[in-house]
């Protein structure tokens, strides 16, 4: 009843004063949203993981006080003058931190600066051979800096080329290469660079190299893994069917996309082969002497640890910050990259 | 599975006679020498020094003896310690090792499980960012740095513990913690993912909508799955125990093999150096083809050598 009622009220108006809406297509496909690429995507994830960002701040200032630090003090990282020995850090100011050029010998604390006469503060004292610590700091820092990134790049630069080329080739040429990669994962990794180590001439290229003997093995994987993924999806398809040659596939189309995989590898590999390096000069298989890294300052640190603990304190701590940075800024970057994986 | 195994041990064997291989003709290459005072040494008692090793072989006559030896259970002798044979050198040394490597295995495995459930059924809480901080900073400390630390502040100053040494239970208190961090930090982290990654599950909501408490449902049906992953991760800590080893066992003077191989290399004791090399490859090939079988055993769902 109330349905025909309310049909026969309808037809009182005039249909003349309606308008039809037509459907616009092209409205319908307009994106709100501004376009985003690659970079500014990740990006916009990343700003908001304060974690990471709080890392990458970190990282930049360690990376810029590692050029800049032996100049703001003034003193050469290499200069010895034993007057000045084993002077623990003082710092005006912060007297009430510890950093009051004291230390304890026995029993009594003694103002090392007033017994050995030494006017001049040393921000992170000296060490036995009166070098000053805070120059030797960062300049070790920029050491261990070069050869965590070279070590990683290195390792990219291998494995990216490795297993790229086993993926996208495929079949017999996969088949041999995945064997090949298979029995060098099988080595002791630490043997071998050990070993290594030993038959060259210890320096940072010798460090850097036998890092990367076996370091590429893990990028290679990772490459290989999301290029088979990748290689037969309809985009890489389509590309082929408009004549790209293979070059122009691999370089232009499936790197690219896996970019994301690859920088979070090199984020990983970073702090692990500063770890390397420090482990290595740690057991007296680093740099040789007078160089500095982070590693042989904390081997040096060692030895003095029961008197002047701060040397092994001040090189331990940057060596610590530098490799929680990394490592947060990596787990950042991870999510950034790839949502999907965000816990 | 069988096919599988079998192919497995050939690649393992074919890795390891490669290493040999590959460390006997690196030693060769070895700068220096394993004699002490070697400039005190006339060139004659060099010679005879050097004929008692067989060092004046030809390399080739050399490497088939080694291998020959390699296979009756032969390393050679040490240079340096009385001519002893190497596989009663490192016979010695194993226990301490062992003993250390299982300790820290067993504590970090323990508390980097408890840390990474808790962490994950507490997600997005304080107790969460507590325990993931506790576990970068776990896997960013490197062992020798907390090591040191430990036996200072722990050892020297406060005087609680056994400073160095491996006499008593006490003594193996510091080196077992130091070496545990690393791995408390990456099964926690593991863990707690792996955790995550289980919450949402069916068979979850339906233990859930069971009925069933808390406790069982974390216990009975979320860890057990959880924790069917972590065992890809025993690969990679064994090699991490045994890089721990070589320099916890240096500061905390545990008479262990990590200590052995760090000091046969700064005396040029190639034999020992060999030895220990290879005893080290062959626990790690070990280990890493226990963890794939492990791995097939344990979760069904993977089929291991079959048709992809």
């Amino acid at each position: 009843m109330a349905e025909q009622n309310s049909n026969a009220k309808a037809e009182q108006f005039d249909s003349s004063l309606f308008q039809q809406v037509e459907f616009n297509e092209q409205a319908g496909e307009r994106i709100a949203g501004k376009s985003l690429n690659f970079w500014q995507d990740a990006w916009m994830r990343l700003r908001k993981n304060k974690a990471a960002i709080i890392s990458l701040v970190l990282i930049i200032v360690i990376a810029i006080m590692s050029v800049a630090g032996p100049a703001i003090s003034g003193r050469d990282a290499y200069t010895q003058t034993i007057t000045q020995a084993k002077l623990p850090p003082k710092v005006t100011g912060l007297e009430w931190a510890g950093f009051d050029g004291m230390a304890t010998l026995g029993e009594t604390p003694i103002d090392f600066y007033k017994q050995k006469q030494v006017k001049e503060n040393f921000w992170f004292g000296t060490d036995h051979l009166g070098r000053d610590l805070w120059s030797r700091v960062w300049e070790g820092t920029k050491i261990s800096l070069f050869i965590g990134l070279m070590a990683a790049l290195i390792d990219v630069l291998v494995g990216v080329t490795y297993g790229g080329i086993s993926a996208y080739y495929g079949g017999r040429v996969d088949n041999i290469m995945q064997r090949i990669a298979e029995i060098l994962t099988g080595v002791p990794n630490l043997i071998l660079i050990i070993l290594f180590i030993l038959i060259l001439e210890p320096g940072i290229t010798t460090i850097i190299l036998a890092m990367t003997i076996t370091g590429w093995i893990g990028m290679s994987r990772l490459v290989r893994g999301q290029i088979l993924k990748l290689k037969n999806q309809e985009f890489v398809l389509a590309a082929r069917t408009l004549g790209a040659s293979s070059a122009r596939l691999v370089f232009k189309h499936l790197i690219p996309n896996t970019l994301g995989t690859i920088i979070i590898s090199l984020m990983f590999t970073i702090p692990g082969a500063i770890f390397f390096e420090a482990f290595l000069s740690f057991i007296g298989l680093g740099l040789a002497p007078p160089q500095p890294s982070l590693g042989t300052l904390i081997n040096e640190g060692y030895k003095e640890l029961k008197t002047f603990p701060f040397l092994l304190v001040v090189p331990s701590t940057v060596l610590v910050l530098l490799m929680i940075s990394f490592n947060m800024l990596a787990d950042g970057l991870r999510d950034a990259f790839d949502p999907r994986l965000r816990r | 599975m069988g096919r599988y195994l079998a192919q497995r041990l050939v690649y393992g064997v074919l890795t390891f006679l490669l290493i040999a291989s590959f460390t006997f003709f690196l030693m060769d290459l070895l700068p220096g020498s394993p004699f002490q005072n070697q400039e005190k040494l006339s060139p004659e008692q060099l010679n005879i020094l050097r004929d008692k090793y067989n060092l004046n072989d030809p390399l080739p006559q050399r490497y088939a003896a080694y291998m020959v030896n390699l296979f009756q259970g032969d390393l050679g002798v040490s240079f340096k310690y009385d001519s002893r044979p190497v596989t009663d050198l490192i016979s010695e040394r194993i226990g301490p090792s062992a003993q250390l490597g299982v300790q820290a295995l067993v504590l970090g495995v323990l508390l980097g499980l408890v840390l990474g459930v808790v962490a994950a059924l507490r997600h997005n809480t304080v107790v969460d960012y507590g325990a993931m901080f506790i576990s970068v900073l776990g896997i960013s400390v490197p062992s020798f740095v907390f090591a040191s630390l430990l036996q200072y502040y722990v050892g020297v100053k406060w005087g609680a513990l056994p400073v160095a040494f491996w006499e008593s239970p006490a003594h193996t208190i510091l080196p077992t913690i130091s070496l545990s961090l690393g791995v408390t930090a990456s099964i926690a982290r593991f863990v707690r993912t792996e955790m995550l990654e289980v919450t949402g599950q069916d068979y979850v909501t339906l233990a859930k909508a069971k009925g069933l408490d808390g406790q069982s449902i974390t216990w009975k049906h979320m860890v057990r799955n959880a924790l069917i992953p972590a065992i890809t991760i025993l690969g990679p800590m064994t090699a991490a125990l045994i890089t721990g080893t070589f320099v916890i066992e240096k500061i905390f003077a545990v008479p262990g093999l990590g200590e052995l191989f760090v000091s046969s290399i700064t005396q040029n004791d190639y034999t020992v150096i060999m030895g220990t090399t290879l005893f080290f490859s062959a626990i790690f090939i070990l280990m890493i083809l226990i963890v794939d079988l492990l791995y097939g055993v344990v979760d069904p769902r993977i089929r291991l050598g079959g048709s992809k």
